[in-house]
């Protein structure tokens, strides 16, 4: 870690200009290239299709049909969204031992995790603001919103409300898209299509044991008895003691040396269910999660065996699905949420004594919200000709969006907070998906929102994607997408001690552009290249008001990057399956020219399956690189320049050696990489050390 | 009266001389041996040549077969067979030269193998008889009155009975079709099932592009999606999003033939092409003794075979009985 006391110093100014202008002429040249080349490709098409039609109904036998095994389970999704999109299945995360959601980000392009051992967080294209509790990555259960109303958090860790067990798949969409989902789709969408009944017919039980005393449990059981009526029902159980962590920031004889005992603990419970009748679909979950922190944050006591959150979430959605003749669909849905955070950050008081004593004063403060949501959203769709035609509405009525804070969480009259507050949301949007030619599309949707506390935003979104060939596809994307200021930031203060609130924020707002090329190469391997510039305004920061020195969240800062992301995949029938990529992203605050804090500019990951004998036993190896960030820079502690990383993880996975029987063991950072994530501004900590080497063996069964 | 040698000489109306009786015998031999063998050519080949062209639309495996088990039958003709294969290759410029070439050297019966071939010969040479098949339906072989043949569709019923002896629990079985082209046939299947307590989900597409949405229609509905032939709804263009969704959803797909159990189908009804082959050219000896097409209905296959993907089985977590498994014509 190389740290600098001129901040300032550290930001590299770039050409803007040079670099916009080559990239529109990139762009132009390469569009150019596709009109022209359009008819030539169209022709031959024709012919094929002609000559196709001369055949008679008997060619579908006597044709190779080709392999769904070898075949990347989702490609024809993936190639025709207008996004760039990656898919990963169920068997992909049995494969490679992923723990969490945030395990399965960390392995995708353009994705780096970070963890502060109390939360973890997703950054995206070089945007991961440390301490933004992913409130600008949109996740979904099923399409059902898991951000919270408080925060607008999105959890991806054992906090996350689905064991990754239920997972069927994951659709990373990276991008904006609020003009589908509104809020919070700002930099990626993250869609988790659960398992159904089916996927079990029976009871499974899964096990797992680890390093730092880690146990999970989980009970399954799903059936499809036939007919309409499918059914899934899960819990999991899991206690990980975690390890005691050393800060050099704290390396002081009042402070244990430095070292934090017994404060890396975590326990967490969740159920699921899932049932469909017909066109219905009830599903819903509740998680609650309890995690000790050992770094000390907000200026809390150091090494404090009381330091502890608590998230709870739930919710409850009935989702309504029809096809009508002729060509309609309708999706209704009407869901109903809650979400519970309780933190305790135990202060001791002496500190802020005018004489500070030697006795210490720990007074625990504890911080609590409380959001309650409910709504509906409705979907039309139909095929007209060359359209196909999306309608949609939602509405969301935040019911609850309470804040409190106690400087004494035994005495309750030392409540500083009290904050209730309630809103209201509601949204229309269409999309038109375009059919201009036989290998070109045209994607235009539009949405607008109306927020009951700052008014109405309306973004676009404008997507060209051109298939010269059956295994080519040229995507234009443009978007713009928000994210609505949250309760917290417009509402938190301390009773005007250090902080007040600001209910006049607006949202953030940002500009994409991308280019994105897949190709698939013979029937095994598909490469993908994209290239994006991103603009982002009024975001929202914490500055210091001179007329009354108290902190208030603004809109204050503006950013701009600009990447690309190269991808080859492949899979084959023999099981054998990999992914390579690579992404240069360069990330720069437009008002200080400093590159933003949390972004490294080269990502670089290796995923690689190999079926050690039939498909039953396979070695599973993921090797991810981080390249140098910059650190946080706040009032007490310099910004600093944290050294890159790789770190490797391999599994053995064993399927039906026994029926039904699933065995793998995992060790996570193999060769014992000592690395960091960079802390928030609420860390002392610039770097906060990460895992060492650690293992997992986990065995299921499907009764 | 007695000639001059001395021998006994009959009237007329007693003995008939030598010579007339010898010419009898030897005429009432010959009728009795045109009774006995005049209708079959194979004899009479030896004498007559018989003109004969196969026409195929496809290279590969399946037509081999069925080119093999028209030989086999008309074996017999012996060296009085001329027969003339002509590979068609998908193309119509080849099925041009090949019509030019029977048109130029003449035959006795066309074996038609696709659909291609058919129709190429079927105009040009009305009133040559032709014996046809790898074609899907019947309807499609009907419309010519100078063909019989041998169509490759299995009935509904006999696939609905297959599918009970794969599939024991299934109830509801999906479908998706263009109802231009299939219309009938639905409604058709919609009878055979009843009586097997199955009922049909239905699905219809009007453009390939709205087949996605057709397939989530039926993922919480139908426990089987049962293949069509369907011009719009299965091609090798929509097979992967058939397949993918079957994979998906764990809906098993009754697939078309072996290529789509090996591409991901759960399993399929299939066909001995040498078997089919035989098949047409009993009709052809038959249309080559005399027979006329009229009175020669086009037949199903006689034999039916299937295959299996125990892969898939393992993903729709369905078992298939041990017999039917060591039955089955080919495990993927």
């Amino acid at each position: 870690m190389r740290c600098h006391a001129n901040v300032l110093g550290l930001g590299q100014k770039t050409d803007k200009l040079r670099r916009l202008t080559a990239q529109v002429r990139f762009l132009f040249l390469i569009f150019a290239f596709l009109i022209l080349s359009l008819q030539g490709f169209s022709t031959a098409l024709a012919d094929d299709l002609a000559e196709m039609g001369l055949l008679g109904d008997e060619l579908t036998l006597f044709e190779d049909i080709p392999s769904v095994f070898g075949a990347s389970k989702y490609e024809q999704k993936i190639s025709e969204a207008p996004s760039s999109v990656s898919i990963v299945t169920a068997a992909e995360i049995k494969k490679y031992g992923y723990r969490t959601l945030a395990d399965i980000l960390q392995s995708q392009r353009s994705f780096h995790v970070t963890k502060d051992r109390n939360y973890t967080y997703a950054a995206v294209r070089g945007f991961g603001p440390p301490g933004d509790y992913n409130s600008r990555i949109l996740i979904l259960v099923d399409g059902h919103r898991i951000n919270d109303n408080i925060y607008q958090s999105g959890s991806i860790g054992h906090e996350f409300i689905l064991d990754v067990d239920l997972i069927d798949r994951v659709e990373v969409i990276r991008g904006p898209s609020s003009s589908l989902y509104g809020t919070g789709a700002f930099f990626a969408v993250i869609n988790l299509v659960s398992k159904r009944g089916r996927d079990f017919q029976g009871l499974e039980f899964s096990s797992a044991a680890g390093s730092e005393e880690a146990l999970d449990g989980r009970l399954t059981y799903g059936n499809r008895p036939g007919g309409d009526l499918e059914w899934l029902v899960s819990g999991t159980v899991g206690d990980h003691q975690g390890d005691d962590w050393y800060y050099e920031e704290f390396d002081d004889p009042t402070t244990n040396q430095g070292l934090a005992v017994d404060l890396d603990g975590e326990s967490y419970r969740n159920i699921f269910l899932k049932a469909s009748v017909g066109d219905l679909t009830l599903s819903g979950g509740y998680v609650s999660r309890k995690k000790a922190y050992p770094t000390a944050p907000w200026g809390t006591v150091f090494n404090y065996s009381d330091s502890e959150t608590v998230d709870d979430r739930a919710y409850l959605d009935l989702k309504y699905d029809r096809s009508f003749e002729p060509g309609w669909n309708l999706v209704g849905r009407l869901f109903y949420d809650y979400y519970f955070y309780r933190g305790k950050y135990p202060y001791d008081w002496a500190d802020y004594d005018a004489e500070p004593s030697a006795d210490p004063e720990i007074y625990t403060a504890q911080d609590e919200a409380e959001g309650r949501w409910c709504g509906g959203e409705v979907q039309l769709s139909r095929r007209i000709g060359a359209h196909q035609l999306i309608l949609g509405g939602e509405y969301r009525d935040n019911l609850k969006q309470d804040q409190f804070y106690w400087d004494d969480e035994d005495d309750p009259t030392s409540l500083a907070l009290d904050s209730h507050e309630s809103s209201k949301v509601w949204a229309v949007f269409v999309q038109d998906e375009f059919h201009l030619h036989d290998n070109l599309n045209l994607t235009v949707g539009i949405r607008h929102d109306d927020y009951s506390n700052f008014g109405g935003t309306t973004n676009p979104r404008l997507a060209l994607i051109y298939n010269p060939l059956e295994k080519t596809a040229f995507k234009l994307l443009y978007g713009s997408a928000f994210r609505a200021p949250n309760v917290y930031e417009q509402y938190y203060n301390d009773g005007g001690q250090t902080a007040k609130s600001n209910p006049d924020l607006g949202p953030e707002t940002i500009r994409t552009y991308e280019l994105v090329v897949e190709q698939y190469l013979g029937e095994n391997l598909r490469a993908v290249a994209t290239g994006f510039y991103y603009e982002i305004e009024d975001l929202i920061n914490l500055r210091l008001d001179p007329s009354d020195d108290l902190l208030i969240f603004d809109n204050l800062d503006e950013a701009e990057a600009v990447g690309l992301e190269l991808e080859l995949e492949g899979k084959w029938e023999s099981g054998l399956a990999g992914r390579i990529s690579y992404t240069y992203q360069e990330t720069e605050n437009k008002l200080t020219g400093e590159i933003l804090a949390n972004s490294p500019n080269h990502l670089a990951k290796l995923n690689l399956i190999i079926p050690l004998w039939r498909d039953q036993v396979f070695m599973d190896i993921e090797e991810q690189y981080t390249s140098s960030r910059m650190s946080v820079a706040s009032s007490d502690k310099e910004q600093c320049e944290l050294g890159g990383f790789s770190v490797t993880n391999l599994t053995f996975f064993s399927q039906n050696l026994i029926k039904d029987l699933e065995l793998s063991v995992s060790l996570y950072n193999l060769f014992d990489k000592k690395y960091e994530s960079v802390g928030s501004a609420e860390h002392v900590q610039s770097g906060i050390e990460q895992d060492g080497r650690t293992f997992r063996v986990k065995v299921s069964y499907l009764f | 009266m007695v000639g001059p040698s001395g021998s006994k000489s009959v009237t007329s109306s007693e003995r008939p001389p030598l010579m007339i009786r010898k010419l009898r015998i030897l005429l009432g031999l010959t009728f009795l041996l045109g009774i006995l063998f005049v209708p079959d050519v194979g004899t009479a080949a030896s004498v007559v040549t018989v003109r004969v062209a196969i026409l195929s639309s496809y290279d590969g495996k399946a037509s081999d077969d069925v080119v093999a088990g028209i030989k086999q039958t008309l074996s017999p003709l012996g060296s009085g067979l001329v027969l003339t294969v002509y590979p068609l290759q998908k193309s119509a410029d080849k099925a041009a030269q090949a019509v030019a070439g029977i048109k130029a050297n003449g035959a006795d019966l066309v074996f038609a193998l696709g659909s291609l071939a058919l129709e190429s010969i079927a105009d040009e040479l009305p009133d040559l008889p032709i014996v046809a098949t790898m074609i899907l339906r019947e309807e499609d072989i009907r419309k010519y009155p100078q063909a019989t043949g041998v169509p490759l569709e299995f009935s509904v019923q006999d696939q609905f009975k297959w599918m009970q002896k794969f599939l024991p629990a299934v109830k509801k079985i999906g479908v998706v079709y263009n109802s231009d082209e299939n219309q009938a046939l639905i409604e058709q299947a919609k009878l055979a099932a009843r009586p097997l307590g199955l009922s049909l989900v239905e699905k219809t597409v009007a453009d390939p592009k709205d087949l996605p949405d057709a397939l989530e229609g039926l993922a919480n509905r139908a426990d089987v999606l049962w293949g069509l032939t369907d011009r719009m709804v299965l091609t090798r263009l929509t097979a992967k999003d058939i397949l993918l969704f079957s994979f998906r959803n764990r809906i098993p797909f009754v697939g078309l033939s072996e290529s789509w159990v090996e591409a991901g189908a759960l399993y399929a009804l299939d066909r001995d092409y040498h078997d089919i082959g035989e098949q047409c050219g009993e009709l052809a000896m038959k249309l080559l003794r005399g027979g006329s097409v009229t009175t020669l209905s086009p037949q199903s296959p006689r034999t039916v075979v299937y295959s299996l993907n125990m892969k898939i089985a393992r993903q729709m977590k369905t078992e298939f009985a041990e017999p039917l498994i060591k039955k089955a014509a080919k495990l993927y």
